[in-house]
């Protein structure tokens, strides 16, 4: 707040003395904090380390030095982990905030190396044998450990996108969206279930309390896991869209009103989107049924049913600010 | 000139200021409630999600406006756009006006989509053609309209870069001398308008532009780079000259020393300034000078630089925070009392996920490509 504002909020009687001489002190002392920089610094270190390494040890992989290189990475992964575990802070089911700014950027070092290892051991010795499952498996086992042993929401995410990998997809946004090769059905069913069983376990997290604030992670993930499937799913199987729809629609009510309950803006939003698009995915195919040629209905239902859900946003926007200091 | 309610405006920026201040615990929750009874605003102003939906929404409404005219009157194509333009700006005003929309999304998309059927509607209709000057110029006065009178972030970016893009069609043409004086033309043009914005973002008159302002600030400081950038001068040396040649350009050691200098001034200023939009604009520049120098020479292998360049950055940070453990020359290692904004959002975790992708996923069909060549990439995670 500028010192003209509370000067004058002063001057209204807005604010008392006492905090008026709190923003005074507070603007006196003032320092300025590099805490940002240094943590996307950090970051950028984190991200050029593992890129680097993980690109010499693949270029070095049949070379002599990739042991000193192998050697290197776990030493990396050890250290990080030694400093972290030196560090932390006892373990709780509620929420432990980092003890240093280095803390959490170690910590993912340290996972990052340790897949690099894993999957290097497993590359070039063949560690796991023909068990490929349990490649992802122990690594992602060992990521869930951490994130709640530390309380790391990025290892959470890390360890998230390893069970997918576990279970047969690459989770990402952006790859899924690049790949777009959903019509295998598998895929598309263990989309489905996984998003569910995210979804669930975000409930029992946020319900039982283990660590609430991952609740938020789950959901994020497994939401847009369950939609995005649920959706190739209406887009695939033709013969069944009407059952897929309306499998969508419970599921997307159920994600409403579990959003509405949070007063999350952001889930009710992107719910909102997901049933639209499943929506216009059935109108399409209705009107293609009925009439080949009717594009003026078609542009007529889009004006009708835009307007619609913007109404619809705007209200849940007056409900949901109304509840809130916002 | 700005079609929104000015007061509302102003109590608005009150209520903002108050907002950051009950955050950080400094007045209490009733001087909060007091301050918003006593300035209260009218705007219709919602919540960010509800405002990218909103947005994603009213430009399919449009697009089917647009759609129905085209059915309805397929000849007229090329006067449907500047009607439909015209179109969207009255409703925009009604919406204003009536229903007090501000950052509503609706506004937003109702604002691009006119500014975009205005600009092609006067494309279609003109039967000279426009050269890239003038096309320049129409945009420039399009979006400086836009600007002015709704006050838009993405408006005043689109007016600068236009300015920017009408003096390089106005003097490019002009000869190799013109070409060559270019690139210093863009910098004392770039300082020019840094100190103008700086100086109206004081001023009280223009109080309703200052995020704008502070915008462009940033985007002249970014211009002012980009015109000393060495790849920036080659390739587009190579590309507006005659011959077509790609090779090195003159004055080459000029363009390196500014690519490399630049930054590190920014950099410098900020620290001496205490300004975050230098310090930033700085490391973030910085860091594309190194891209751009590593993409004309290849002194060592990526990987190595890349493990190299991580080992240094998170010593330097380690240093540089004990350094800062208690605060010298009013500079901190610790958090300040702003919240990190992206931190309520569920972002954080798709960010960290995303970049890590090809490290974390391991294929479980055997991984026999390890990595392959896709194991790049980073993520910040942990929280705030």
């Amino acid at each position: 707040m500028h010192r003209s504002t509370f000067k004058k909020f002063h001057a209204e009687g807005l604010i008392s003395d006492a905090t008026l001489q709190r923003m005074e002190a507070f603007e006196n002392t003032r320092l300025f904090s590099l805490f940002w920089q240094l943590r996307t610094l950090l970051y950028m270190g984190v991200l050029l380390l593992t890129g680097g390494l993980g690109i010499l040890v693949y270029k070095n992989i049949d070379t002599i030095g990739h042991q000193a290189v192998l050697a290197f990475i776990a030493a990396v992964t050890v250290g990080c982990f030694f400093y972290c575990w030196r560090k932390k802070a006892p373990f709780s089911w509620e929420q432990v905030p980092a003890p240093t700014l280095f803390f959490d950027y170690i910590l993912l070092l340290g996972c990052l190396s340790l897949l690099i290892f894993l999957g290097y051991l497993q590359y070039a010795y063949d560690v796991f044998g023909d068990n490929y499952g349990l490649v992802t498996f122990i690594p992602m086992g060992i990521l869930f450990a951490t994130a709640y042993l530390f309380d790391h929401i990025g290892v959470l995410s890390l360890a998230i996108t390893n069970l997918a990998a576990w279970a047969g997809i690459a989770i990402t946004p952006l790859t899924i969206l690049k790949a777009g090769n959903f019509s295998h059905p598998h895929l598309i069913y263990t989309g489905l279930l996984l998003g569910a069983v995210l979804v669930a376990a975000g409930r029992l997290t946020e319900l039982r309390r283990l660590k609430a604030h991952f609740d938020t992670t789950y959901f994020n993930f497994g939401v847009h896991l369950f939609f995005i499937a649920a959706l190739a799913g209406l887009f695939e199987f033709h013969k069944v869209w009407f059952l897929w729809f309306l499998g969508l629609a419970g599921a997307a009510l159920f994600c409403y009103i579990q959003a509405m309950r949070r007063q999350s803006f952001y889930f009710v939003v992107v719910t909102i989107l997901y049933a639209y698009i499943a929506l216009c995915d059935v109108v399409i195919r209705l009107m293609d049924r009925l009439n080949s040629d009717a594009f003026a209905l078609l542009f007529l239902y889009f004006i009708g049913s835009a307007i619609g859900i913007i109404l619809l946003l705007m209200h849940i926007n007056r409900k949901l600010k109304a509840h809130d200091r916002l | 000139m700005i079609a929104y309610n000015r007061q509302s405006l102003d109590n608005l920026d009150l209520q903002q200021q108050a907002r950051e201040t009950f955050e950080k615990g400094l007045i209490t929750g009733e001087e909060y409630d007091r301050i918003r009874a006593a300035y209260p605003y009218s705007f219709y102003h919602p919540d960010f999600f509800i405002r990218i939906g909103l947005f994603i929404l009213t430009l399919i409404a449009a697009a089917a406006v647009l759609g129905l005219f085209l059915l309805a009157a397929p000849g007229a194509a090329e006067q449907s756009a500047l009607i439909l333009g015209a179109i969207a700006i009255l409703v925009l005003e009604l919406f204003i006006n009536q229903r007090r929309m501000n950052g509503s999304g609706v506004d937003d998309a109702l604002l691009w989509v006119a500014f975009t059927l205005l600009l092609a509607g006067i494309n279609f209709i003109s039967t000279a053609r426009i050269t890239p000057a003038g096309e320049s110029g129409l945009v420039l006065v399009l979006a400086l309209i836009a600007t002015v009178r709704y006050a838009d972030h993405g408006m005043a970016l689109v007016a600068y870069g236009a300015f920017l893009c009408l003096i390089f069609f106005t003097v490019d043409p002009r000869g190799p001398v013109a070409r060559a004086v270019l690139p210093f033309l863009i910098m004392g043009l770039s300082m020019g308008c840094y100190f103008l914005f700086t100086l109206l973002h004081k001023k009280t008159t223009f109080r309703h532009y200052r995020s704008c302002l502070h915008l462009l600030r940033l985007a002249t400081l970014l211009s002012l780079y980009a015109a000393g950038n060495y790849y920036v001068v080659r390739e587009l040396n190579s590309m507006i000259s005659l011959s077509g040649v790609n090779g090195p350009v003159a004055f080459g050691w000029l363009w390196w020393s500014l690519t490399a200098l630049v930054p590190l001034f920014y950099i410098v200023r900020g620290v001496q300034k205490k300004d975050v939009l230098w310090l930033w604009t700085g490391m973030a520049l910085a860091a594309a000078s190194i891209v751009t120098v590593r993409y004309y020479y290849h002194l060592l292998p990526t990987e190595i630089v890349m493990v190299a360049g991580g080992i240094v950055l998170i010593a330097g940070v380690y240093g540089l925070s004990r350094y800062l453990r208690t605060p010298k020359q009013g500079f901190t290692a610790a958090v300040s009392g702003h919240p990190y904004p992206l931190a309520d959002w569920p972002v954080e975790g798709l960010i960290v996920a995303e970049s890590f992708k090809g490290i974390a996923a391991q294929p479980a069909d055997g991984g026999t490509h390890f990595g392959g060549g896709d194991t790049g990439g980073g993520g910040a995670g942990g929280q705030y």
